[in-house]
């Protein structure tokens, strides 16, 4: 079923386009990434699904109804900032319950969903701490329950891992994802990692300077990239000549031709060697192996070429 | 730094300069005699004299009333000012913003002839009868106590974390509801320091008083200044002693009110 639909969406901001006819559909219960480079327009088209900025053109349907003209407080969505805002002058506890509060949710209701909502991001035990007595990943977890105490049909996260180091974010990464599995909540995770895309996502839009690239799975974008832009942004690609591509895992080399080896580097579970300067090639320690100099020709099945547009 | 011999000294002088002769009114409050350069024997009495005397009284509570009134409408009116300078965009905020700064830096004297101007074209000066006479003065005091207000609170919304308004809205509270569980109690310290700006600034106004008073009323800093103009008496002492109490109680518990928000 869809929950949020995006159809010819445009925002500009005074000459610069910032979201450029973007036309996307989010499922319920689906966890859903929208992955693009720093000022593609990921921010934008998340504040105005949330409400904080107003189409130029085209319609936002949430649940199939037009959005247009519901401020911010009554759109059955919640947003995790991206620096958190987390309210200094109010305990942990009272940050989650403030969503429920300002809605004249029953008192006796408050608690219990509360405690439910610190358990879940496993704060439990901090709920009488100030914010600036918490870590930056803390917060954030104050920042996620505080969303997820309101049961939104979709919750919006503005690259909510960015700000944490790299051991931290690993485990925000899984933790977020058994999150979503257990409230059954769709996710929309706006990232410019694409490794935590690929790793999170149900499906994921690539979009570059405000425009939709391509929409798919992990699998489908890295198998069947539509664009060049897509093709390069996951993982490593030869690109050859008239818009055609092949993954270097997808490279044949044999001994003997006209080609040299120029580089080659062990991975452990592979070699990845460099022929004639430019074409990749990776090949896994059970098959041959090359040292550098070594005369070669490299080949591959035409049915593992891609066709780019663009 | 290491305080020196000479800094030490120049400490020293400046506190003898700043609180010593505020220290000999006290003091000389407590004396028994009349004379208030000769020490002759502590007592309370000028205290009791103070307390009896009805026109000294009726200025005191009328200051206090004046002051009490004005912070009020003058915070009020003061933080109003600064968030609508900081969240809204309108054609002339610049040259509103710039206006704020008049009744700072301009003379007082000048105001005073102003709104004596004002006040007397009005009628407003002689127009009402006693207790509704301190009306247009507490006016006059806001007019000049709520621009400091709105500067200290503008200085804390220049800091503030426009996100946190977003999250407000996003988690369901409309806009009174943001105002009033996030952008206030945020504001609070700058609120209770404008405040307590704007009390001392109404509680101790000579010039602007003094001109926008009608016959009949008098505050604490005019009845003074005509007492004196006799002699001064241990009695105005006294009076004296307990208004810095006041004060200093005040800013007291202003601190302790501010301290626990970060
Ligand atoms: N309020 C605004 N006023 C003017 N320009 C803006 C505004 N918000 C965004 N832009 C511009 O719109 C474009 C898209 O910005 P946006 O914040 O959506 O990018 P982003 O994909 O979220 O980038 P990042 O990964 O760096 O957060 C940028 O060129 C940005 O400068
Ligand atoms: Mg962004």
């Amino acid at each position: 079923m869809t929950l949020l639909a995006l159809e010819h969406v445009t925002k500009r901001f005074g000459d610069t386009v910032a979201v450029d006819d973007l036309t996307l559909d989010i499922q319920a219960g689906e966890f859903f990434a929208l992955l693009g480079p720093s000022g593609c327009g990921k921010t934008t088209a998340m504040r105005m699904v949330a409400g904080f900025e107003t189409p130029d053109g085209g319609r936002i349907l949430l649940d199939g109804q037009d959005v247009a003209g519901t401020p911010p407080e009554k759109r059955p969505v919640n947003l995790v900032f991206q620096s958190y805002a987390v309210f200094p002058h109010l305990s942990v506890a009272r940050n989650v319950a403030f969503g429920l509060e300002v809605t004249g949710t029953p008192k006796r209701e408050i608690a219990p969903r509360v405690a439910e909502a610190l358990a879940l991001v496993k704060l439990d035990q901090r709920g009488d701490a100030m914010p600036n007595q918490l870590s930056g990943g803390q917060q954030q977890r104050v920042a996620l329950a505080r969303a997820l105490v309101k049961r939104p049909k979709l919750l919006l996260l503005d690259e909510p891992l960015s700000a944490l180091d790299r051991k931290l974010r690993g485990e925000m990464q899984s933790e977020l994802k058994r999150l979503q599995r257990e409230v059954g909540i769709a996710f929309l995770l706006v990232t410019h990692d694409q490794d935590e895309a690929m790793s999170m996502a149900d499906r994921i839009a690539v979009m570059q300077a405000g425009k939709l690239e391509q929409v798919g799975t992990p699998a489908e974008l890295y198998a069947r990239p539509a664009t060049r832009f897509v093709a390069g942004f996951f993982g490593e690609m030869n690109f050859l000549d008239d818009g055609q591509a092949i993954r270097p895992e997808r490279v044949r080399l044999s001994a003997g031709g006209a080609a040299r080896i120029t580089e080659a580097v062990f991975l452990g579970d592979r070699w990845s060697y460099v022929v004639d300067g430019t074409l990749r090639a990776t090949i896994s320690v059970d098959g041959p192996v090359f040292t550098v100099d070594e005369a070669v020709s490299a080949g591959w099945d035409l049915r593992d070429v891609l066709h780019l547009g663009r | 730094m290491r305080l020196t011999l000479p800094l030490k000294l120049v400490l020293a002088a400046a506190l003898l300069v700043l609180y010593a002769p505020i220290a000999v009114l006290i003091a000389f409050s407590f004396n028994s005699g009349r004379r208030v350069s000769v020490w002759q024997g502590f007592s309370f009495d000028w205290y009791v004299r103070a307390a009896s005397d009805a026109r000294l009284l009726e200025a005191f509570g009328n200051s206090l009333a004046i002051a009490a009134m004005a912070t009020v409408v003058a915070t009020l009116l003061g933080t109003a000012t600064a968030i609508a300078l900081w969240r809204f965009a309108f054609r002339g905020k610049p040259l509103l913003f710039g206006l704020l700064g008049v009744p700072v830096v301009v003379p007082e004297i000048c105001l005073g002839v102003a709104l004596l101007a004002v006040f007397a074209r009005t009628g407003l000066m002689t127009a009402l009868p006693y207790p509704a006479s301190l009306l247009p003065i507490a006016l006059a005091h806001v007019a000049f106590a709520f621009p400091f207000v709105a500067i200290v609170v503008r200085a804390r919304l220049a800091g503030f974390d426009p996100r946190l308004i977003e999250a407000s809205r996003d988690l369901g509270a409309g806009e009174w509801a943001t105002l009033t569980r996030v952008l206030l109690p945020l504001l609070r310290p700058a609120m209770v320091a404008g405040a307590l700006l704007a009390f001392t600034l109404s509680l101790d106004d000579f010039v602007i008083t003094f001109f926008t008073t009608g016959p009949g009323t008098t505050t604490f800093p005019v009845l003074v200044y005509s007492m004196v103009r006799f002699s001064v008496t241990p009695e105005i002492n006294a009076a004296s002693t307990v208004l810095i109490a006041v004060t200093l109680a005040l800013a007291a518990l202003a601190y302790r009110f501010q301290k626990p928000t970060p």
